[in-house]
């Protein structure tokens, strides 16, 4: 008998007839595999136990445990839960096939042995099984690497906060200072500035959530709420800083609904965001709010290129990248509208988009009404 | 006018901060972890302690349970921008152990101005 070459396979057989354990063991052996040949079910048992195989070919009809159990046993050990069982057997009863399977085979080989078709089998499930080891495999580094990349993500905002909180601060104070001293442009250019940092708070805020929400661990505290106010209150505040567009909030129904109202001010601001980015200067964006049957709908609307029907449900993707066709440039929509659609749908509610009458986008969201 | 105990290990958090509060009107003294922050309290009390949660030496989950037992016992602020535990976690643990009031960084004069008033009201 030539030694058993380890990485072809390890092979526990269990038969009580020796005849057939001594064929099977040196037919196996002979083609490369290494081969433990068992007697009975608890020998059986016993040597899965001290080192799992590769594969099991087990004898059915056997004396006090028969294969059925054996199969049965090895099935609750963890470390050879997912190890496959070849089950070799006279009997060729249809019922017989349907228990094997029942108690966790994945193939039968029938005696008397042809060589050829018990290597075959033998091959095919081990290689079987080393494919699900290995997919099993990459399936846990890219979860680990997932969660390095989120622990990353936590790690750089957290990092973010303080020095955001120096300029944000520094900012108030120097407008507190300078109010009266300052002509109109450095006013503006403050407040440009203050934008800008609203914007990275934004983003640090948008990143956080957005795992929260995936992972379904955010908590709204929810309150009674008017869309229109609430549109009318971040639009006052975006307007100041970017007086190049008109923003209109189209006056209408109060549009009541129960929302987290400081998620609901970030999903408005960066759908203004959103827009303003894409809409040329001295075009309009429009905001409206309407309450039919018991559903409230915010739309805002640009003047910006549009967005291709293909683009329209990867906008909302993490990190989606759209390109606009109408003037072939990529736009990266970072987390903003990520951050929107989960938000959204954690309150109950649909966001989409559609095409404009007379060009551009409408990005609205649908919130049942109070 | 209030008087309130900042506690911050970032020196340009706290620096910052602590003209802040001086732009509302407080009277503020500094410390850099809770450590500090109780010495200092025992020297002079405050109406209102300003604590940061993620600090060395003694954190401000634990200086917010040293401060429940002192006599007088000051009203309390948290504030974070996450850690280990994200800001929203480490806050509500906060203010289940008796902050008044959190906040999550990074922060405006008017959400602190409010903050104080209604901690204070």
């Amino acid at each position: 008998m030539k030694p058993g070459n380890p990485h072809l396979g390890n092979i526990l057989v269990v038969d009580d007839t020796v005849e057939n354990l001594r064929l099977l063991t040196s037919m196996l052996t002979e083609y490369g595999y290494e081969v433990r040949p068992v007697i009975n079910g608890r020998q059986a048992l016993q040597a899965a136990a001290h080192s799992a195989p590769e594969l099991v070919l087990l004898d059915i009809n056997m004396p006090v445990m028969d294969g059925y159990e054996v199969c049965r046993r090895l099935k609750e050990m963890p470390a050879v839960r997912e190890v496959p069982v070849i089950f070799l057997t006279a009997l060729i009863e249809i019922a017989d096939k349907t228990k094997a399977f029942g108690v966790g085979g994945v193939d039968y080989i029938v005696k008397p042995f042809q060589i050829n078709e018990v290597l075959a089998r033998v091959q095919v499930h081990l290689s079987l099984r080393r494919a699900q080891v290995e997919l099993a495999g990459n399936y846990e580094r890219l979860r680990q690497l997932e969660k390095m990349r989120d622990d990353l993500v936590h790690m750089i905002v957290h990092d973010m906060r303080s020095p955001l909180m120096v300029v944000m601060g520094h900012h108030d104070l120097l407008r507190g200072l300078l109010r009266e001293h300052l002509s109109p442009d450095a006013a503006a250019s403050l407040e440009e500035a203050a934008g800008g940092v609203r914007r990275l708070a934004n983003m640090a805020n948008d990143l956080l959530d957005v795992s929260k929400l995936e992972e379904h661990r955010l908590t709204l505290n929810c309150q009674n709420c008017g869309l229109l106010e609430l549109a009318r209150e971040v639009v006052a505040q975006i307007g100041v800083l970017d007086r190049s567009r008109r923003i209109t909030v189209v006056p209408g129904v109060p549009a009541l609904v129960s929302c987290d109202v400081g998620i609901m001010r970030r999903i408005l601001q960066n759908l203004l965001d959103n827009a303003i980015k894409h809409t040329p200067t001295g075009s309009e964006v429009r905001v409206s709010v309407s309450d039919t049957g018991g559903q409230v709908r915010l739309s805002v609307a640009d003047r910006g290129p549009g967005i291709p029907l293909a683009a329209r449900d990867k906008i909302f993707d993490r990190f989606g990248v759209v390109q606009a066709r109408a003037d072939m440039q990529y736009h990266s929509v970072g987390l903003g509208l990520a951050f929107s659609k989960l938000a959204v749908e954690a309150h109950g509610g649909t966001i989409g988009v559609e095409e404009a009458d007379g060009g551009g986008s409408v990005f609205w969201l649908q919130l049942a009404g109070l | 006018m209030q008087r309130i105990l900042l506690v911050d290990d970032d020196d340009s958090t706290r620096k910052v901060l602590h003209l802040m509060l001086g732009q509302l009107g407080h009277e503020v003294t500094e410390a850099r972890n809770g450590l500090e922050a109780v010495a200092q309290y025992d020297l002079a009390p405050a109406d209102l302690v300003i604590t940061d949660l993620v600090m060395p030496c003694m954190d401000g989950i634990e200086t917010i349970l040293k401060f429940k037992q002192r006599n007088p016992r000051p009203k309390i602020i948290a504030i974070s921008g996450g850690g280990r535990f994200s800001a929203d976690e480490l806050l509500a643990m906060a203010k289940h152990l008796g902050a008044q009031q959190i906040l999550v960084k990074p922060l405006t004069l008017e959400q602190i101005s409010a903050a104080i008033l209604q901690v204070s009201s």
